[in-house]
């Protein structure tokens, strides 16, 4: 499933795939497929892009 | 077991290149560090590509042992034959991480990376010219030690190109 909370967090940040990559330290690959829903991150990965975009991990990684 | 003045040189030889092969990946790295850094997704995929290299191996072994038999004469002596099955589980483990993004690590220069393929494959091919040129790439009806370097050219011009169409095609998606 596509997450689309965290693309639209990144660009209200204004940011592309490849500065939040250099940001938490992963090819911008990575967080393609995460935004893809093709790859599901680790908890310490999911902390690191809530802490790089301001939101919680509830915010862009809960399913209601 | 006797130490002959070949094995001597093989092993000089593999030292020498390991030694190099540091500063090769110093080059490439753009942190200037050895170590290619990957990200956990990465580390998954080359998992993944290790596990399917591994598997070749096995079977390439194991088809050129039911094939280097007595009646079933192969064209190549046992060291080429044994490199030739280590060459196909290499490309089989790199062209999954090539595709998988897991090749390029998170500190590697692409285009750093494609001159030492680009150095390395014409190294090799050299060597391997001057040794059908000396008439020792092939004897006795069997290709000899020097065909690895073929081999070895072919496999990192194959990566090269590999990693370059890869390149190519994500700065043409760059956000898909």
């Amino acid at each position: 499933m596509k997450n689309l909370k965290m693309k639209s967090a990144r660009a209200a940040k204004d940011l592309s795939q490849q500065q939040l990559a250099e940001i938490v330290g992963v090819s911008r690959q990575t967080i393609n497929a995460i935004e893809k829903g093709d790859y599901n991150p680790t908890i310490k990965l999911c902390r690191d892009i809530c802490k790089a975009l301001d939101k919680t991990l509830d915010e862009l990684f809960w399913d209601e | 077991m006797y130490v002959t003045g070949s094995m001597i040189g093989m092993g000089v030889g593999i030292a020498i290149g390991l030694i190099i092969c540091i500063f090769v990946f110093k080059y490439m790295n753009t942190d200037k560090k050895m170590g290619t850094k990957y990200d956990e997704m990465q580390e998954i995929a080359r998992g993944r590509g290790y596990k399917y290299s591994f598997w070749t191996l096995l079977i390439c072994f194991a088809l050129f042992f039911i094939f280097d038999s007595d009646k079933l004469d192969l064209p190549f002596t046992r060291p080429v034959l044994y490199f030739l099955a280590i060459m196909i589980a290499i490309l089989v483990q790199t062209t999954y991480c090539i595709w998988h993004d897991a090749y390029i690590g998170i500190n590697t220069n692409v285009k750093r990376f494609v001159i030492v393929a680009v150095v390395v494959t014409a190294i090799n091919l050299l060597a391997a010219v001057a040794a059908v040129k000396g008439g020792t790439m092939f004897t006795d009806g069997k290709l000899q030690t020097p065909f690895i370097n073929f081999l070895c050219a072919l496999l990192f011009g194959i990566l090269g190109v590999e990693v370059l169409i890869k390149h190519a095609y994500d700065k043409k998606n760059p956000e898909d």
